[in-house]
């Protein structure tokens, strides 16, 4: 009995792939998903602790200087060249500069990826701020995406490392700002509306 | 040279949703949820499955996406947008955004000299058997399929497929050239029944 598992030894060819896809039947997924479902929607949503308005004012600044210092110019270690050849110096010294600042850059790219995960409040997030919130994250994700290329040059990879800090720190500053109108009763949309 | 957009099919998801069922989501009835839930599960599990390739990250995308679609339903305005719509681009960014967590958005065929081969001609016979097409789909790479799938079947242009996985135009119309090519090879192989 070909036929009866088989439909394409009778079924017309599909005329384009379009056509072919329409064709494949819908795929039921496993019978307990509603209750599944069901039971994390009932579920309360745990609470996260409010803080007190003086205390987040406090908070956001502090995490604004923070991220600002940790931007601040560091110096390479000290190196030693003794018993080197000034020409085998310079080279070990220019991508040792070019490791520090790798290094460097990579630290802070995963301090403020900590930071991020830290004052991200989805309870104070609206529809629009929501939507700010994905693109940047998804502005993070294209850049991991482009680093996970093979054989980038040193250049490219600083260049893609100092997009990465900087795009993280564009989404901690949007969450603090986020936060920081929340704890003044305020949602980031009529934020954008005020002219006062 | 690929067309920008596929031939225009109904997509899966394409279910109109009277607006007393939704004023009754929105407004947090359970019945409402459920109802809601039985109307796409089909249409967001496949799309799932197809896109992750796997039954069990298709389901976990099915549960996320029916989580933020029932817990932000008061966001949807709809604007002469349909609600299937906005659901159907909350499922698409769920399971893109997990190929990408498990670092598996990166699978994709080779390209070559022949990407820009029509993609237009008609799909040989075996592609009528839907147990043939499902195994030949999941042989190829993730990133290859999500796009095959996403333009053939959703009906996505490749400026929209190259947004939604972070890529370029150029980097759709390459594996949609590729990836027809190689599952029209794959099928090609099947013994024919007819």
């Amino acid at each position: 009995m070909p036929d009866a598992d088989r439909p394409f030894a009778s079924a017309p060819p599909p005329r384009d792939w379009s056509d072919a896809f329409a064709a494949l039947p819908l795929l039921a997924p496993p019978e307990d998903g509603w209750r599944a479902l069901s039971a994390r929607l009932a579920a309360p949503r745990p609470r996260r602790r409010r803080w007190p308005l003086p205390l987040a004012a406090a908070a956001s600044v502090l995490i604004v200087a923070a991220s600002v210092w940790q931007w601040r110019p560091v110096a390479p270690p000290a190196r030693d060249p003794d018993g080197a050849s000034r020409a085998t110096v310079a080279v070990e010294a220019a991508s040792g500069a070019d490791a520090v600042a790798l290094e460097r850059m990579r630290a802070e790219s995963a301090w403020l990826e900590t930071l991020h995960g830290r004052v991200r409040d989805d309870d104070a997030a609206s529809g629009v701020s929501a939507a700010v919130s994905l693109e940047l994250e998804a502005r993070v994700a294209g850049i991991d995406a482009a680093l996970r290329r093979p054989s980038l040059s040193t250049a490219e990879q600083r260049a893609l490392w100092q997009a990465r800090v900087a795009a993280l720190r564009d989404a901690t500053d949007f969450e603090t700002s986020n936060r920081w109108l929340a704890t003044q009763g305020m949602r980031y949309d009529a934020a954008l509306v005020r002219v006062d | 040279m690929p067309a920008d957009t596929a031939p225009a099919r109904a997509s899966s998801f394409a279910i109109d949703v009277p607006a007393a069922l939704l004023a009754g989501a929105r407004a947090g009835e359970p019945a409402a949820f459920e109802q809601l839930y039985r109307r796409f599960e089909r249409p967001v599990f496949t799309l799932a499955l197809r896109l992750c390739g796997d039954r069990d990250e298709a389901y976990d995308v099915l549960q996320e996406t029916m989580v933020k679609v029932l817990s932000r339903i008061g966001d949807f305005r709809g604007g002469g947008s349909p609600f299937w719509g906005w659901l159907r681009q909350i499922a698409v960014n769920e399971a893109l955004l997990r190929l990408r967590r498990d670092r598996r958005d990166g699978d994709t065929l080779a390209v070559d000299d022949e990407d820009h081969a029509d993609t237009s001609a008609a799909p040989p016979p075996a592609a009528a058997d839907a147990a043939l097409l499902h195994r030949a789909l999941a042989q190829l790479p993730a990133a290859t399929r999500g796009v095959l799938w996403l333009y053939h079947a959703e009906g996505y242009t490749h400026d929209e497929i190259a947004a939604l996985m972070q890529r370029t135009a150029s980097f759709s119309k390459s594996q949609l050239a590729r990836g027809t090519r190689r599952l029209r090879g794959l099928l090609s192989e099947e013994p024919t029944h007819a």
